[in-house]
């Protein structure tokens, strides 16, 4: 439900975009940065593209990579939520760096607030009957680590040599979190509702089962 | 400033980093999160 929440809300951000698409001085504005833009995509081979890259990102990136990287391989369980809630922070900051707010805000308290927390109650309250001798990674481990170096050397190549990044792009408008919350509230206000009725009927639904396991047990 | 191509990038080594997870951890929470 988080995951469809927050596609929502994107969903949401990017329809504020297309709403201000009526007035003119945006227009005006993605037609003088297309002309710029083409201007110095002449002056550069496609085989001359350099990856720009800011020490924020860099940071962040660092950050979120060591963080992920921490929640895969600590032995652990709780160490491994709070590396992995370092890597949600860092996501939300990459967000807040892009300009998202409202998706950043929404990172920080979906993820960081509460998916985070859920995973600590679930490792709490689960019997763990591993021992501090027992293996962390599986016995076939050096296979999974090929496959998923495969899977991002295959990922990387696509992107590297993707067309798609030689087209000039119009910027992005701005969509503050007034414009989001205004849309929530008026043009989105059925889909925001039925959400909430299914959260509440998720929540009813968790309280009975658990109710009916008490139950049985007495 | 940062191109799509970073953040593309990045997005790759993360889900990469969670697939190692998913099939070389023992602990099935830990696969699940």
């Amino acid at each position: 439900l988080s995951y469809w929440s927050q596609t929502i809300v994107i969903l949401v951000s990017n329809n504020c975009h297309s709403e201000r698409s009526d007035e003119s001085p945006y227009f005006v504005r993605v037609a003088r940065n297309i002309d710029s833009a083409k201007k110095v995509q002449k002056r550069i081979a496609p085989n001359d593209r350099v990856i720009e890259m800011t020490a924020s990102f860099m940071v962040l990136a660092l950050l979120t990579v060591a963080g992920m990287a921490a929640a895969m391989g600590l032995r652990n369980a709780v160490h491994c939520v709070l590396a992995l809630t370092l890597g949600f922070v860092g996501i939300a900051a990459l967000y807040l760096q892009l300009g998202a707010q409202f998706v950043g805000l929404a990172q920080i308290m979906v993820y960081v607030g509460a998916v985070a927390i859920l995973a600590v109650f679930a490792i709490m309250m689960t019997h763990n009957p591993e021992s501090a001798n027992s293996p962390v990674f599986s016995s076939q481990w050096i296979w999974g680590c090929i496959v998923a170096a495969a899977v991002f050397a295959v990922l990387a190549r696509a992107i590297c040599s993707s067309a798609a990044f030689t087209q000039v792009l119009p910027p992005q408008p701005d969509a503050t979190v007034h414009q989001i919350g205004d849309s929530l509230m008026h043009r989105y206000v059925l889909p925001l509702e039925i959400m909430g009725l299914l959260l509440t009927a998720a929540l009813i639904g968790a309280v009975v089962i658990a109710m009916d396991r008490r139950e049985e047990m007495k | 400033m940062n191109s799509l191509q970073n953040y593309l990038l990045l997005s790759s080594l993360l889900f990469s980093i969670g697939l190692a997870g998913v099939l070389i951890r023992r602990n099935a929470i830990l696969v699940l999160i």
